[in-house]
């Protein structure tokens, strides 16, 4: 457990975009994995077997709150969610010197978190576990048209954002 | 041209992108986990065969319980059988069963009547009010939804560091 935990939490943490609901989770996942245990003690793709349930959980997890997040966050995205990432990112922040001297790697960490979840579900599936657009689109039940908007929305949210920040970092 | 260059652009961005996110490394995972688990693990074990699923039963149980369902299926698929061969048996079910939907349809009629008396009384007597009330109460919900959505909202506005309240 020790090896893959920070592997199952990452997967999840990364779909859903909260901590708590990617620590349920990962628990979940290991909980099944026990389940499992006589079969995965030895076997060589326990960790692939790992990844793929924390995925399928995590994927349940934002189809069965789809309807939650299109009532209360996606009627308003359009016209604020601009406006609220970039705020998130690049307001301006007391601690802004620290900021501009935190690890690259966290401030594309928390602008993948703060993107929508729709957009940040679909990116995550492209580019981390490498999932073609149809995957995609079959996995979260929307259409290929819109997985490919929000995969272009959120790419676009990110250059806009990092562009920026990351410009010294090689972006 | 300028399409092209930003085509281009675009492409170059994606890859770049790309090979960011793949290079990212694993996040630590809270340290509450592992002993959320250990405990989740231990909560289960210490749970009885019988209120955990079928496939945590012990063997001898899950034959004998299999066996059982079977066997019950039988019998139901016998009985029911016999009973549609024994013409008496058969007209005394029937008998008994449109008793109770002679008696359930008569109490369905009653009930209907008195509703619909009730109403038509409060609606000549006091018309307007009903109206006004229903008006007040739709008002009620929807404002309580509203509040809803603005709690809603304003719980979710980010802090300067990304995180939600």
């Amino acid at each position: 457990m020790q090896d893959y935990q920070d592997m199952v939490y990452t997967t999840a943490l990364r779909l859903v975009g909260n901590e708590a609901d990617a620590e349920d989770i990962a628990q979940e996942t290991f909980l099944r994995a026990y389940a499992h245990f006589d079969e995965l003690q030895h076997s060589p793709t326990a960790g692939g077997w790992l990844k793929t349930v924390a995925r399928n959980l995590s994927l349940n997890h934002l189809t069965r709150y789809r309807t939650r997040w299109q009532f209360f966050s996606e009627s308003t995205q359009d016209g604020h969610e601009e406006h609220d990432l970039t705020e998130r990112i690049s307001a301006p922040d007391p601690d802004d010197q620290a900021a501009d001297l935190a690890d690259k790697r966290t401030i594309i960490e928390d602008a993948i978190r703060a993107l929508p979840p729709a957009q940040r579900a679909a990116l995550v599936l492209y580019h981390f576990e490498d999932m073609s657009y149809e995957e995609i689109a079959a996995n979260l039940k929307v259409s290929l048209g819109k997985v490919k908007t929000d995969i272009h929305r959120a790419r676009e949210l990110l250059r806009r954002k990092l562009g920026q920040r990351l410009a010294a970092g090689g972006f | 041209m300028n399409r092209i260059t930003n085509n281009s652009d675009h492409e170059r961005w994606v890859e770049a992108l790309d090979r960011e996110l793949k290079s990212l490394p694993d996040l630590r995972a809270p340290p509450t986990l592992a002993p959320r688990v250990l405990a989740a693990i231990a909560a289960r074990s210490s749970c009885p065969w019988y209120r955990q699923s079928w496939s945590a039963w012990p063997v001898g149980v899950r034959i004998l319980a299999t066996v059982v369902v079977l066997l019950t299926a039988a019998a139901s698929v016998l009985g029911w059988a016999s009973l549609v061969r024994t013409p008496d048996l058969f007209g005394a079910a029937e008998e008994v069963v449109s008793d109770v939907f002679y008696l359930a349809g008569a109490i369905v009629n009653l009930v209907g009547l008195v509703l619909t008396a009730v109403a038509t009384s409060l609606s000549r007597a006091c018309g307007p009010f009903l109206i006004g009330l229903a008006a007040v109460l739709i008002a009620m919900y929807l404002c309580c939804l509203g509040c809803g959505t603005l709690l809603y909202r304003l719980a979710r506005i980010p802090t300067t560091k990304g995180v939600t309240r």
